[in-house]
């Protein structure tokens, strides 16, 4: 590599120069493509195989399944628990997204229009969440609500729901907003509008992909909780998530494949939903 | 008030509901937490006796390490995977740059419960990776892939290495491609280029997808659960056993503790890194 | 192709609020001063300016135009200082309470409203009006800046002129009391930028508003304001008609920053017929000044270009070498140097059959008349 660069490239030298030239050139790309490939077949795996796995006609857990069939989707049918834990996990994720959206769109509000110390510690407090432990977090508010005397139950597994997953609406809300800065706003302003009336007309609609990608993210995140959700729902309640980690840790239920293969094709599809309303993928790759 | 008041540009009472909300159900139960972790026998007075029972016993302290080098392992790995991965991305031709980020986003949307059962189908007895194994004739007898540590290693590592892959694309995506360029043009090969001129410029991203993963990974409590099932135990699957299994809080309140202190002391230190990496990029 | 004069002749020179137009409105700023933190970014700005009067702020880079319009605006609080309107404090008003329009740099155009809900916005926003009221008030503006046929467009499918069309129509709409625009046109290609400059001088004298116009480009405040306001960093220097500020400019400042001047270090000399005698570099010039200068003063003579001519030799004159010819349209400029280190400017009208100078002449130059320069004490 130095000789190309320290030579003066005559006719000759660069003949034999181009042989380590092309050598570098591709064991780099050798090198690169073959572990982005094997990088990307890991991520991709489980899901893959749990997919295959959940049309498997086998009675116990195996791969590669010898036949396939629709029984365990079937199966899933005459399976009541589960839907009440669904439409449990379901009803706590919506509620907890609504008030995310509530609590988080207004506090961005206020944090994109003043300038201060306060603006830089709420970011700070409002994404901290997303890097501590959930266990931790769970078995704090477990013995706060202890302490102060509130029994578990939705509102204290809504509760927490909410600290864990307000951090995704503001971040993609903010960055929105920062995006859009103050001039329409301003101009709505200028043309003797109300701050109600600015922001439903012209901040709100703007800011809507933001808004929408974060309260899909809160959304899956609270859906598909364990850690904070074990330390705060009540032993009444049964959640989806929590079911299936019990099926799958106690006797690997095949159920657990289709009740996953469900998961995932309602994930993929929401996605692709996504997608054409706010280009989630910009959200989630492309800042 | 009106609403309009409240919707007043320059007022900062729009974050007061929130910040609240976060201090009575967030910092609150943290200081909560943390005092509990210095609660005596019986519930009465300060003392350090939870964190001694802890480090008195050295099966704790090897979950502790283990804790620590499974985050340290993970971090590294899924830093010399993910960055091919992130690089292929950028580099990827508008179709595939689609698929690519299905393909990266979807298992970070997926539940870590489905993508944790997809391993254990892997790596199980009847599993995907002993069946081809056994049908190769490589190996005689099923080998033992599930509650081992590197069981956990992989599957932690392909749960959080999304969060390494988008801050380092990112970062990548920033860097001008007439760098490379001029590096070339100047005589550098690629391989010369790429770590004197790309490595060096995505510092922070890969700094910021450490940070997270890391935080992520001794956080993680689904995957170590399953996969390293009740013999191969972590810090988050020690606060749970004593936390809601043995309604030993104070002790499980002094885990997580320290387990708060080695996130909070890696994240600063990090921080700090990914502050002085981001000197030379404007 | 118009030249700038052509602008200058199409607005009328004498707005409808000489007549007392009961529409227009009066601003006035008294004593402003606005402080970031310890920076200072305008201090004691004192303006009146007259109903129906088309002012432009003109100045360099950060010296605070924004920052006093959004003071005007009501978006900035100032610090020390009162800013009336009709003689009334509008302090404590909200932006959307003062009747201030505003025409943004760029546009602020509601991206996701077409052009007719853009301009209906403001008229809505107050919800006094029905909806036919609105209508005819929104086809009225339309009309005005002659945009009825793309009513149904978005902001994005319309171009730079288009969108600034629509920009003034919504601002209009709400029959703003002062019409505030900032650097309106620094978006538009030189050859659209004159057509919008006329546009916008009409539309605005028609209906007798008040319009403030920020602006660092010198030759669009000269053409289209009745006064121009010259900041240089947070003070006015001069508040003045476009004229005066060229032939008389109050400050060294005004003097480089309009137009292009020759500024030459002198020194008095002493008394002549009917001002002084000054010694410049390359030899002497007898001027008239209104300041009264002292024998052994050092000064700044600043003089345009063209009030320098070629003389047959006489005393006192400057001489010097053209050492540059550059020749622009119907001007020859000449770049005369005086003394090693001082050259000056001049320029003179090319007429066919008279020889220019060129390069390596000798020439002899004085004002060509004594008052046709101006004196600055350093
Ligand atoms: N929010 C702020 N905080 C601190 N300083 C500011 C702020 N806004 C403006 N300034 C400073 O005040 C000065 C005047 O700014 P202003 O925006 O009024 O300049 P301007 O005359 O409009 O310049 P330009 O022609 O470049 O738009 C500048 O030096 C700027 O740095
Ligand atoms: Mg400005």
């Amino acid at each position: 590599m130095s000789s190309t660069l320290v030579k003066p490239p005559s006719p000759i030298q660069q003949k034999s120069g181009n042989l380590p030239r092309q050598l570098d050139k591709i064991s780099f790309q050798v090198v690169m493509q073959l572990i982005a490939w094997l990088g990307l077949l890991l991520l991709t795996a489980p899901s893959i195989i749990i997919l295959i796995t959940s049309f498997s006609n086998a009675p116990t857990l195996e791969f590669p399944p010898p036949g396939f069939s629709l029984q365990w989707y079937s199966s899933l049918f005459s399976f009541p628990e589960l839907r009440a834990a669904a439409l449990n996990s379901f009803q706590v994720a919506l509620i907890t997204t609504l008030v995310c959206v509530v609590l988080g769109v207004s506090a961005c509000l206020a944090m994109m229009n003043s300038k201060g110390r306060w603006v830089t510690a709420m970011d700070a407090l409002v994404m901290s969440p997303l890097a501590l432990p959930g266990v931790a977090l769970g078995l704090g508010m477990m013995s706060f609500f202890a302490m102060v005397g509130v029994r578990l139950s939705l509102f204290t597994l809504i509760v927490s729901h909410i600290v864990i997953c307000t951090p995704y609406v503001v971040r993609n809300v903010l960055a929105n907003l920062t995006q859009l800065g103050s001039s329409l706003q301003e101009a709505s302003t200028a043309l003797g509008a109300s701050p109600s009336y600015t922001f439903f007309k012209v901040t709100l609609p703007l800011i809507r992909p933001g808004v929408l990608i974060g309260a899909f993210m809160a959304f899956i995140t609270s859906f598909d909780n364990v850690a904070v959700t074990l330390f705060l729902s009540d032993a009444r309640t049964d959640m989806l998530p929590i079911r299936m980690w019990s099926m799958i840790q106690n006797d690997l239920d095949v159920r657990a494949a289709a009740i996953s293969g469900v998961l995932i094709f309602v994930t993929a599809l929401l996605m692709i939903v996504m997608e054409r309303f706010s280009s989630l993928s910009k959200a989630l790759i492309g800042n | 008030m009106k609403i309009s008041q409240l919707l007043q540009p320059k007022s900062g009472q729009l974050a007061l509901p929130l910040a609240i909300f976060l201090q009575l159900f967030y910092v609150i139960p943290l200081l909560v937490l943390i005092a509990t972790s210095f609660q005596g026998e019986g519930g009465a007075g300060l003392s350090l006796k939870n964190y001694t029972e802890f480090f008195n016993n050295s099966v704790n302290v090897k979950v502790l390490i283990d804790t620590f080098l499974m985050g340290i392992q993970v971090t590294i790995v899924s830093l010399i995977v993910g960055y091919p991965v992130a690089y292929l991305y950028i580099k990827a031709p508008g179709f595939w740059k689609g698929i690519l980020t299905f393909l990266i986003t979807l298992p970070l949307l997926t539940s870590a419960v489905v993508r944790t059962f997809g391993w254990v189908v892997i790596m199980g007895r009847q599993g995907l990776i002993n069946t081809a194994l056994l049908q190769l004739g490589m190996i005689e007898e099923p080998i033992r892939l599930l509650f081992t540590h590197n069981g956990v290693l992989i599957a932690l590592t392909q749960v959080w290495m999304p969060m390494m892959v988008l801050p380092i694309v990112a970062s990548l995506s920033q860097i001008d491609p007439r760098l490379a360029a001029a590096s070339q043009s100047l005589g550098g090969g690629v391989w010369r280029t790429f770590w004197q001129i790309t490595f060096p410029l995505t510092l922070p991203g890969m700094i910021s997808g450490a940070l997270l993963v890391f935080a992520l990974t001794v956080s993680s409590f689904v995957t170590p659960s399953i996969i390293g099932g009740g013999q191969l135990i972590y810090l988050p699957t020690l606060i749970y056993q004593q936390g809601i299994i043995l309604l030993n809080q104070p002790f499980a309140a002094a885990v997580s503790t320290l387990l708060l202190i080695m996130v909070v002391v890696m994240v600063l230190i990090l921080t700090a890194l990914g502050r002085r990496s981001r000197r030379y990029i404007h | 192709m118009k030249s700038v004069q052509t602008a200058t002749t199409n607005v009328p020179v004498n707005p409808q609020s000489e007549l007392g137009s009961h529409s227009s409105h009066s601003l006035s700023l008294s004593q402003v001063m606005h402080q970031f933190g310890s920076f200072v970014a305008l201090k004691d700005i004192n303006l009146d300016i007259r109903p129906g009067e088309f002012v432009s702020l003109l100045g360099p880079s950060g010296c605070g135009k924004t920052t006093l319009l959004r003071i005007i605006s009501g978006f900035l609080t100032p610090t020390a200082g009162q800013v009336l309107i009709d003689g009334q404090s509008v302090r404590g008003l909200s932006p959307s309470q003062r009747g201030t329009g505003i025409v943004f740099q760029n546009y602020a155009l509601f991206p996701h409203m077409s052009v007719w809900d853009n301009v209906a916005y403001g008229l809505r926003a107050a919800g006094k009006r029905s909806r036919n009221q609105v209508a005819s008030r929104v086809g009225e503006m339309l009309n005005m800046v002659q945009m009825n046929h793309l009513a149904k467009r978005f902001p994005s499918e319309l171009s730079g002129g288009q969108q600034q069309r629509v920009a003034l129509a919504r601002a209009l709409a709400v029959k703003p009391r002062i019409m505030l625009l900032d650097e309106p046109f620094s978006a538009l290609d030189k050859s659209l930028r004159l057509d919008m400059q006329i546009e916008i001088r009409r539309i605005l004298s028609e209906q007798g508003i008040t319009a403030i116009m920020v602006t660092h480009d010198q030759e669009e405040a000269m053409s289209m304001s009745d006064r121009i306001a010259v900041l240089s960093s947070g003070t006015i220097h001069q508040f003045d008609t476009p004229t005066n500020l060229y032939d008389r400019p109050a400050t060294h400042f005004v003097s480089s920053f309009v137009g292009t001047c020759n500024h030459l270090p002198a020194e008095v000399l002493g008394h002549a017929e009917q001002g002084y005698q000054l010694s410049v570099p390359g030899g002497e010039l007898a001027i008239t000044s209104p300041l009264p200068l002292s024998p052994g003063k050092k000064i700044t003579l600043a003089v345009r270009p063209e009030n320098l001519q070629v003389q047959p030799q006489s005393n006192p004159s400057l001489t010097g070498t053209v050492t540059m010819c550059l020749p622009l349209g119907s001007l020859m400029t000449y770049d005369v140097c005086l003394t090693q280190d001082c050259h000056v400017k001049i320029t003179q009208t090319r007429t066919m059959g008279i020889k220019p100078l060129k390069s390596g002449d000798r020439v002899h130059l004085n004002l060509v008349s004594p008052q046709a320069c101006m004196v600055f004490s350093d």
